[in-house]
């Protein structure tokens, strides 16, 4: 449903059920009980025995009117409590009120009897000392004379009652009286040196007062004319107390100040003090008293702060938002009768279906001529009542997308069904590398002051107060905007919190140096590698050769058009994802004069997680390309099997049922780029590994075939395992010797190498799944019954395939979340927790797959690294315990299933896995975590996930040396209670390794025998491990070329049993005494040598914590 | 029926390189004697390394290995290349030493320690098995396929008498007057499985619930209206149950 089908109601629940209260009042007889309730304080209300057998009230009037309510001006009771609650948890309490109110009076009377000083020249700062002057500007001439302030104001959120309880800030206004001014003020920012030489004197004589013990600078939105004071309170805690200042009323005129080019942040920073107190008294007038209005504010300040959309410099403050309510409630938008949530919900509404680059709004109509002055100067335009001050003068139009954006998408999951969207509205803070595909940081900006002159933005540079960073960026904007066109949906900037600084010290704009840029691509642009520019005959072709230069090519279309155009090479998929960081950097380079080598000064780090993938120094990352290698030796297998002549069962299916059918295998083919010939044997067609080193690993992808149903099948396993065992033989000598294909049979499957590739081919047909469920009980009565073998070959010929197919589906449709795949697997089996039985390839793609088709509040993610912080903070931070996770695969969920599943979830909560993965094919069960991850392994993956999210997000700010990347890689592993170290001549998949030194590839021919296949000693030995332990401790292994074994004894082995036959195993018994019978404890030697000798040949040492 | 008479673990049981875990001695009131015993799993089967510790008591008669005392031993295979698919003996298994004689059971019981001569019956463990178990499966495929041959023929021969049985006796009355009912009769039957029991069950449920009327009384219609206050109700009872829970675990904390 499109959001604008919500225009005036919040809800769009079923208005028959409303109707229908109506219907019961006059039809169902309660009358007589209403009347009681009436007459009697104490509700003895008849009871009424309900169909359940509980007693029940008639429903009072109060009640049905709140049901009412709730259905028409909030969207569900749930999100009706849960607002409440919010606004209960932010708002300041009545009594923190009434004691912020008093000190305030106390501070203001205190204010107003300062001392007035000498007149002297505005340079003469000496009087002042030690404070300095906290606004700097080549010195003009005037006078300046400090006299106590002629009033003082509370402005801001507090007196409107929608600030917020944590870090609260009380905004006063101390109005300067008229004789500080003189009418030539307006020069020279000589307005923005008297208010900073001001509130220095107020600092200076504050500094003495017992009412405050900390008095510092700050600027407010960071803009350097406004500097302000922040106190903290004596005695109270829990607030801070901002000083503004503003001119007395009619002491400067407004009409001075009028907004040119040179002089747009001056004029209106001051416009801004001058029309504060005017302001505040509009906003007072519509918001105070009007509860939905104050809450709907609140709401919207929480959702602007969970999206850092407040912060810093532009930022959408408290008093915009407002402002912005305000103007909708006088154009009729808004209504005084809305509910907290309509006010909350309209506005974003507004916010996503108006422009105001396009149509500024005002909170007043005003003479059209007065907003495009204002539209000429500043790219947002937001106008006050005078139609003189844009609200919006510091907003860059990168900002004021970004709220655009979260607008639009917020509203897209709004009423979204099955997720908790209060959580992600409210509840949810959008860390910006998070939310972004690409983040491009411009560094050690103070050192580029030489760009300013070259792109001739002196007066510009001025009018931010000497700020480079400030200067250039909307230039910058503009340039990568032109650059990117329509790759990109959103360029947006980090934002910059202001700093706080001693009142004895220099102003600090250290926060400037760098300046991060967040991209959200545009999927169906994003990664094309020819930008197509104008027809060559046309005059745009001269401007387009002249931005993109050298770059800039004469290039024969297919449709035969001679066109300009730009290529960024590409020859593998993964470097696709880098053009758009390509672009940029030539850009910046070659119009902003930033170069990125020599300053290191444009840094992306979304290639730092590359090497993690990479299986040589010089591999060029080419998974995507491997996949599809392998996808079509498969494909060409698939169709010579369906060519098999007198093959005596017709084939319904060949599905590839591995990870590497879904474009999702780690490393899909290591065995081709590494040679296997040493240490094994040949025997006619095929390799033999022998004793002393195993070779490198080469997989056998497995492919289930699947048979139609005929008469010619038993009614007998046994006889039907015969029967594909000669179908198997047939099918080898079809295949062997044909197209290169070299293939072996066993009884249990068929083995193909093709192109450098081994599938290993298994048969199967469906009723075959029901003879395995079949169990006869002693009379005759055939029962249905889930076993051992029929739900391997369920998983086999049904789950597998669908899974694969779906998955396979997902990674064509999101570009590059294959590799986000991969890069998760990678991380889950580097941190030794891989695996069938903790967490398994099929959970994590999964997983994946919600990310991308449930990525509210955030945009889908683009690039592998963004996918990947995202699997770290769900994997950190979803509630396993109360919600399952849906993964709506193909769109298949009705609105129904949510609740279903919610409510079969709840139900049998104790029964179902704790991971609860939910798929519109598998609603119940959650296949594929039914054998773990257990509750401890899923709670040490949450903290896993947390620290190596903390970790990679500061390193990602920070980090510029590519290798440390690695460190969120490496587990811990001082907590295991056993590592069995293994001889590194035994694995095979060593190069796969995190921190094996890599040999560069060696050139591979084309094996001419089978290789050997599937023969990893150290998974073997770890299976036989677990098969035989796995009562009494837990095994973890990195399957991705880990080095050693690691140990965790199960909780319940440390303590002492009872000596029976049944505890024998894996126990001694402990010494005896005398009488008392003895008790068993862990046999912990003897299991240790047990472990060195299943593991014969391939244990390098065993060793204990303890020892 | 067994009674446990002693147990008599040594105390300094050993943990010699391919020690046992300890030896707990059962007896049994049969006419044979057992001898529980925890053993592990690398013996690659187990029976002759048993075999060979107990021998020196006397004779053996047979010797049971399972899993666990109540689930029976696996089936044994039927041909080298399908071996059993269901082996649960994997890991950890019991051991039933059966003698000939009693008295040998005396003499096992006083053992204290069984060496396996590692020399003369090697266990394969580790690489070595791994590379023994990689060539397994590179079968002949003419040995194979004479293997299936061998089982598939008498299997089909013994299929096509029972249908053919079937056949003969369907709508036959044998001496007492009474049919035997088979898929093959004239009439056909239901068969006997879970499914078609619940489709009955299911079938009958339905056919119950068209014969009844709803909407009919004008208590029921004043009924449903009330039980939808109370489901609202009881839904507005779960939220507030559902945001006291959120509440005590802090949910709402935006910052």
């Amino acid at each position: 449903m499109s959001p604008t089908n919500h225009d005036h109601d919040g809800s769009n629940s079923d208005e028959e059920i409303s109707d229908d209260f109506d219907a019961e009042d006059s039809d169902v007889e309660y009358e007589e009980e209403e009347e009681e309730a009436a007459s009697a304080e104490e509700p003895p209300l008849k009871k009424v025995k309900g169909g359940d057998g509980k007693p029940r009230k008639a429903p009072t009037a109060e009640e049905m009117a709140h049901l009412k309510e709730t259905q028409n001006l909030f969207q569900s009771n749930l999100f009706r409590m849960q607002i409440t609650e919010l606004i209960s948890e932010v708002q300041v309490k009545e009594k923190k009120d009434l004691a912020i109110r008093s000190y305030i009076e106390k501070l203001s009377t205190a204010l107003k009897e300062l001392p007035s000083t000498k007149p002297c020249t505005i340079s003469d700062t000496e009087w002042l000392t030690p404070i300095r002057v906290p606004f700097s500007t080549c010195s003009p001439s005037g006078k300046f004379k400090f006299l106590p302030p002629k009033d003082v104001h509370l402005v801001g959120s507090f007196p409107l009652g929608t600030c917020m309880r944590r870090r609260l800030r009380v905004d006063i206004a101390v109005e300067i009286p008229k004789a500080v001014f003189s009418s030539g003020d307006v020069a020279d920012h000589r307005y923005s040196l008297k208010r900073a030489l001001y509130l220095a004197a107020v600092a200076k004589e504050l500094q003495k007062s017992d009412l405050v013990t900390d008095v510092k600078f700050t600027h407010h939105s960071d803009n350097a004319f406004v500097p302000i004071l922040v106190l903290k309170p004596q005695d109270l805690k829990g607030f801070q107390v901002h000083v503004h200042a503003t001119p007395e009323e009619g002491a400067l005129e407004t009409e001075k100040f009028k907004v040119t080019e040179d002089s747009a942040r001056y004029h209106s920073s001051a416009l801004s003090d001058l029309l504060m107190v005017s302001n505040q008294r509009l906003l007072q007038r519509v918001v105070a008293g009007l509860s939905g209005m104050r809450e709907g504010i609140m709401l919207l300040k929480i959702w602007l702060h969970q999206r850092e959309l407040d912060i810093g410099q532009g930022g959408v403050s408290g008093f915009l938002i407002s402002m912005y309510v305000v103007s909708l409630f006088v154009s009729r938008k808004l209504n005084a009768q809305m509910s907290s949530y309509q006010v909350f919900r309209n506005t974003l509404l507004q916010l996503a279906s108006s422009k105001w680059t396009d149509i500024p709004p005002a909170v007043a109509q005003i003479d059209p001529s007065f907003v495009s002055d204002l539209a000429a100067v500043f790219p947002v335009v937001f106008s006050d009542s005078t139609g003189l001050l844009n609200f919006c003068y510091l907003t860059s139009p990168a900002i004021y997308d970004r709220m655009h954006f979260e607008a639009e998408m917020s509203l897209g999951f709004i009423d979204s069904p099955g997720s908790n969207n209060f959580d992600k509205l409210f509840l949810t803070p959008l860390v910006f590398q998070r939310s972004f595909d690409h983040c491009i940081s411009l560094m050690k900006l103070q050192k580029l002051k030489s760009i300013v002159k070259k792109l001739k933005l002196e007066s510009r540079y001025a009018d931010c107060n000497e700020n480079v960073a400030q200067a250039i960026l909307p230039f910058v904007v503009n340039l990568l905007h032109k650059a990117l066109g329509q790759r990109v949906s959103l360029l947006a900037i980090q934002p910059i919190k202001p700093v706080e600084w001693e009142v004895t010290e220099q102003a600090d704009v250290s926060h400037w140096s760098c300046v991060t840029f967040g991209i959200i691509l545009n999927p169906h642009h994003a990664f094309t590698a020819v930008e197509r520019g104008p027809s060559a005959d046309t005059p745009e072709a001269q401007e387009f050769k002249d931005f993109w230069g050298e770059k800039s090519d004469l290039r024969r279309f297919r449709d035969g058009a001679i066109c300009e155009a730009v290529v960024w090479p590409c020859d593998l998929i993964s470097q696709q994802r880098d053009v758009v960081v390509r672009i940029c950097s030539y850009v910046l380079q070659k119009h902003a004069h930033i170069f990125s080598e020599k300053f290191e000064a444009v840094v992306c780090k979304n290639r730092c997680l590359d090497a993690l993938l990479q299986l040589t120094p010089d591999d060029p990352n080419a998974g995507d390309e491997q996949h599809a290698a392998i996808s079509n030796a498969f494909d060409d297998l698939a169709k010579q099997i369906r060519l098999i002549k007198d093959f005596p069962l017709d084939i319904l299916s060949i599905q590839g049922t591995d990870a590497v059918f879904r474009s999702c295998d780690v490393f899909p083919s290591m065995h081709t780029q590494f040679i296997q010939t040493a240490f094994r044997s040949r025997k006619a067609d095929f390799m033999f590994p022998a004793d002393k080193f195993a070779p490198y690993f080469c997989p056998a992808f497995k492919v289930s075939c699947l048979l139609e149903g005929s008469g010619k099948w038993p009614e007998d396993l046994e006889a039907v395992r015969r029967l594909k065992a000669a179908c198997y033989i047939q099918l080898s000598k079809s295949l062997h010797g044909t197209d290169g294909c070299i293939a072996k049979c066993t009884a249990d499957y068929v083995d193909v190498f093709k192109f450098g590739h081994v599938f290993r081919i298994s048969l199967g047909y469906i009723h075959e799944i029901s003879l395995a469920k079949r169990v006869t009980t002693p009379d005759g009565f055939t029962q249905v019954r889930d076993t051992e073998y029929s739900q391997q070959l369920q998983r086999q010929f049904v789950l597998l395939p669908k899974h694969t197919s779906t998955l396979h589906g997902i990674s064509m449709q999101f570009p590059h979340f294959a590799e986000c795949v991969r890069l998760c697997k990678r991380w889950v089996a580097s941190q030794l927790l891989l695996s069938e039985d903790m967490l398994s390839e099929e959970a994590i793609e999964l997983i994946c797959a919600h990310l991308y088709l449930h990525p509210a509040p955030y945009s889908v993610p683009r690039t592998p690294l963004v996918g990947f912080l995202r699997f770290l903070l769900l994997m950190s931070s979803h509630d396993w315990a109360n919600s399952p996770l849906y993964i709506n695969l193909n769109d298949e969920f009705s609105k129904d299933d949510y609740t279903d599943i919610q409510n079969h979830f709840t139900e049998n909560r104790a029964e179902l896995p704790v991971m609860f993965l939910a798929t519109p094919t598998d609603k119940s069960a959650s296949y594929w975590t039914i054998n773990g991850p257990s509750p401890p392994i899923l709670s040490r993956l949450a903290l896993l996930a947390h620290e190596s999210l903390d970790t990679l997000e500061r390193q990602l700010s920070t980090e510029t040396d590519m290798k440390k990347f690695k460190v969120i890689f490496r587990p811990p592993v001082d907590f295991y209670d056993v590592t069995i170290r293994l001889k590194s001549g035994y694995l095979s998949q060593l190069p796969k390794n995190v921190d094996v030194t890599k040999t560069p590839m060696e050139k591979k021919a084309v094996d001419s025998a089978m290789p050997v296949v599937d023969y990893d000693p150290a998974l073997l030995f770890l299976k036989e491990l677990r098969e035989t332990f796995s009562d009494i401790a837990l095994f973890f292994f990195d399957c991705y070329g880990g080095g050693s074994i690691y140990v965790l004894w199960k909780p319940e082995t440390k303590i002492a049993k009872m000596f029976k036959v049944a505890n024998m195993m894996y126990c001694q018994p402990t010494v005896i005494a005398d009488d008392a019978s003895p008790s068993l404890a862990l046999n912990v030697s003897a299991i240790v040598e047990d472990f060195k000798i299943i593991g014969q040949g391939i244990v390098e040492k065993v060793t204990l914590k303890n020892a | 029926m067994r009674t446990r008479a002693a147990l008599l673990p040594s105390p300094r049981l050993p943990s010699n390189p391919v020690g046992f875990h300890g030896i707990a001695i059962q007896l049994c009131l049969k006419d044979e004697f057992a001898f529980h015993l925890y053993s592990k799993v690398h013996f690659a089967d187990g029976l002759e390394h048993l075999e060979e510790i107990f021998s020196s008591c006397g004779k053996i008669s047979r010797i049971f290995i399972q899993k666990s005392p109540t689930i029976p031993p696996d089936a044994e295979d039927s041909s080298p290349f399908f071996p059993n698919r269901f082996r649960t003996t994997k890991g950890f298994r019991v051991a039933y030493v059966v003698f000939e004689k009693s008295a040998s059971l005396k003499l096992a019981m006083k053992l204290t320690e069984g060496t396996v001569p590692t020399i003369s019956t090697p266990i394969i463990s580790g690489v070595r098995k791994w590379l023994i178990n990689y060539k397994t499966p590179y079968v002949n495929t003419a040995a194979l396929q004479k293997d299936i041959d061998e089982f598939m023929a008498p299997f089909e021969q013994k299929e096509s008498e029972e249908i053919r049985q079937m056949k003969e006796q369907a709508d036959q009355a044998d001496a007492d007057g009474w049919v035997t009912v088979s898929k093959f009769s004239r009439k056909k039957t239901a068969p006997r499985t879970e499914t078609q029991d619940l489709k009955v069950k299911k079938k009958l449920k339905e056919r119950n619930k068209e014969k009844e009327l709803l909407n009919f009384y004008s208590f029921q219609i004043r009924e449903t209206k009330k039980n939808r206050i109370d489901e609202l109700r009881m839904k507005f009872e779960e939220d507030k149950k559902r945001i006291a829970e959120m509440r005590a675990e802090r949910k709402f904390r935006p910052f």
